[in-house]
């Protein structure tokens, strides 16, 4: 592990099964991020963003 | 590299709008994760880690150029060079085309301090950049292997083990 952190970056899976129950949290937690990358453009387009 | 605007600068959040010459709109936001976004249930994590989402603002179909990844690299370097103890968070689908996108970005990173840990899971990808001059990469992950294990009950190996 010493070495891979020497690295610029790792990749890791799960070692074990992954259940029902987290697959439905993680894909939750997908469609929140869609909710709020959806909320971002409508502020975009409605110019409720304000250039610095 | 494209030209960008900043946006609505704030410790919660940072937006970046770039335009391509086709006048393709993207917007790139940073943006705190309170409790409620995503409870790491620990201190470090809650404090540093910000999250990096991508939206197409334009009907165009998405294509993410060259310049574009450049463009991003280019904030994404700033933000890490500048800011204490961020952690930079992607999460995107496996083989999407903002996947292929942050990986071009990897391949061409060439900073030595660029450190990320990358977390497969189904068909989700969860990834955290991080700056190794400011931040423990064991910190992180033990962390991060923490806040999987308890929150989603998931244990980690590396991916060719």
């Amino acid at each position: 592990m010493e070495k891979k952190f020497n690295t610029k970056g790792i990749e890791f899976v799960p070692k074990n099964i992954v259940s029902d129950e987290t697959k439905f949290k993680l894909n939750k937690l997908m469609a929140e991020k869609a909710e709020r990358l959806t909320k971002l453009v409508c502020d975009y387009k409605s110019g409720s963003l304000s250039i610095q | 590299m494209l030209n960008y605007t900043q946006h609505d600068e704030s410790p919660e959040s940072s937006r970046f709008i770039i335009t391509t010459p086709q006048v393709n709109t993207t917007i790139l936001a940073f943006e705190s994760l309170d409790n409620e976004k995503m409870h790491f249930n620990n201190d470090f994590l809650q404090e540093n880690v910000v999250e990096m989402v991508i939206a197409k603002a334009s009907s165009i179909p998405e294509n993410y150029c060259k310049e574009l990844a450049l463009t991003i690299k280019h904030i994404f370097d700033f933000k890490l060079e500048s800011e204490d103890k961020t952690i930079i968070y992607i999460s995107i689908l496996e083989k999407s085309l903002k996947h292929q996108l942050m990986q071009r970005f990897v391949e061409s990173y060439d900073n030595a301090y660029l450190k990320y840990l990358s977390f497969n899971v189904e068909d989700n990808v969860f990834c955290f950049f991080f700056n190794e001059r400011k931040i423990s990469t064991v910190k992180t992950w033990n962390s991060l292997a923490k806040f999987f294990k308890d929150e989603y009950a998931i244990n980690f190996e590396t991916k060719d083990e």
